[in-house]
């Protein structure tokens, strides 16, 4: 042991879990296709909700078929932190949103102040509070890959809209897939070093507690 | 002189032994940030020895600190540790002890 504290040893222990690029990998295909379907089939949109179900099963799958042989198993506890964290947020998000939206209609009249507002506005806020899970990994495992996703989330939002590149739900569409594609371009990479520096153990995933 | 030291000893004394050694210590601290961990994760963290982690272990599991559940997956055998609320509370414990202790060496 070279930790000079608890709390290393239980960060590390903690960060040895998110070696593998799974979590990445399972974003970037998340954000792809949510972003792909409302870019160009907005009609198939909805069957993007499915998608968290396959792409659980297929987390499973590479975690018992690659990972555990090779640095073992761990349970991660469920905390309740980063739920009310997350519940305090969306609540925030919710009422920044009603409220500027209201401020822009009174202000502009109802129809410019709602162009504007979707135009700009709402792809700030989808940013924000895409940045949400992110940040959550972040703060959990004080990974700064996880927040530099975080700041992306947001820096895109809000460029993207004002550099005039896309607005309006295309903004959202074209942010989750360009963040999409870089996740999971990264994921593979962590998947491949990890698989390819950590071998299976010889002897296998023995067990030797009498 | 003779009184902070003899405080210092009498303090010491009361530390819980079966926590107070590198590798126990290292096991719990891995232990309590997850629900539980198998054998071969504890081996890659603490960086022990096969028999050292199992004799460990078992020290740990005899003072009820930790429980080892033996289990199935995919019909391959899993050993599982997890801290008991005892072992929870004897390492917060145990902190509690070596901050107020350390001060005084």
């Amino acid at each position: 042991m070279k930790e000079a504290s608890l709390h290393k040893v239980e960060l590390r222990a903690k960060r040895a879990i998110t070696r593998d690029g799974i979590t990445e990998i399972l974003l970037g295909i998340m954000l792809l296709a949510y972003g792909a379907a409302f870019f160009f089939a907005p009609q198939f949109a909805l069957l993007a909700i499915l998608l968290p179900l396959p792409l659980n099963w297929m987390g499973r799958f590479l975690k018992g078929r690659y990972v555990h042989p090779r640095i073992g198993y761990a349970r991660a506890v469920r905390a309740d932190r980063p739920f009310r964290g997350i519940s305090i947020a969306a609540a925030a998000f919710l009422g920044g949103l009603l409220g500027a939206l209201g401020v822009f209609s009174w202000i502009l009249g109802f129809a410019e102040g709602s162009a504007l507002w979707l135009s700009h506005f709402v792809p700030a806020f989808a940013g924000c509070l895409m940045a949400i899970g992110p940040w959550t990994v972040a703060q959990s495992y004080r990974l700064a890959r996880w927040y530099v996703c975080a700041a992306l989330f947001v820096a895109g939002g809000i460029a993207l809209p004002l550099l005039g590149i896309a607005t309006g739900y295309d903004a959202i569409s074209m942010e989750a897939m360009a963040i999409g594609g870089l996740a999971l371009i990264y994921g593979i990479g962590l998947f491949v070093t990890f698989v390819r520096k950590m071998p299976v153990p010889a002897e296998g995933n023995w067990d030797s507690v009498e | 002189m003779s009184r902070p030291e003899s405080n210092v000893s009498v303090t010491l004394s009361e530390i819980d032994r079966i926590i107070h050694e590198p590798a126990r210590l290292a096991i719990l601290a891995v232990l309590r940030a997850f629900e539980g961990v198998d054998f071969l994760f504890l081996l890659h963290q603490t960086g022990l020895t096969k028999g050292n982690l199992s004799s460990h272990l078992a020290k740990l599991e005899a003072a009820e600190y930790i429980e080892i559940q033996k289990e199935f997956v995919n019909k391959v055998p899993r050993t599982l540790a997890r801290l008991t609320a005892a072992g929870r509370e004897a390492l917060a414990l145990y902190r509690k002890e070596m901050e107020g202790v350390l001060p005084k060496l």
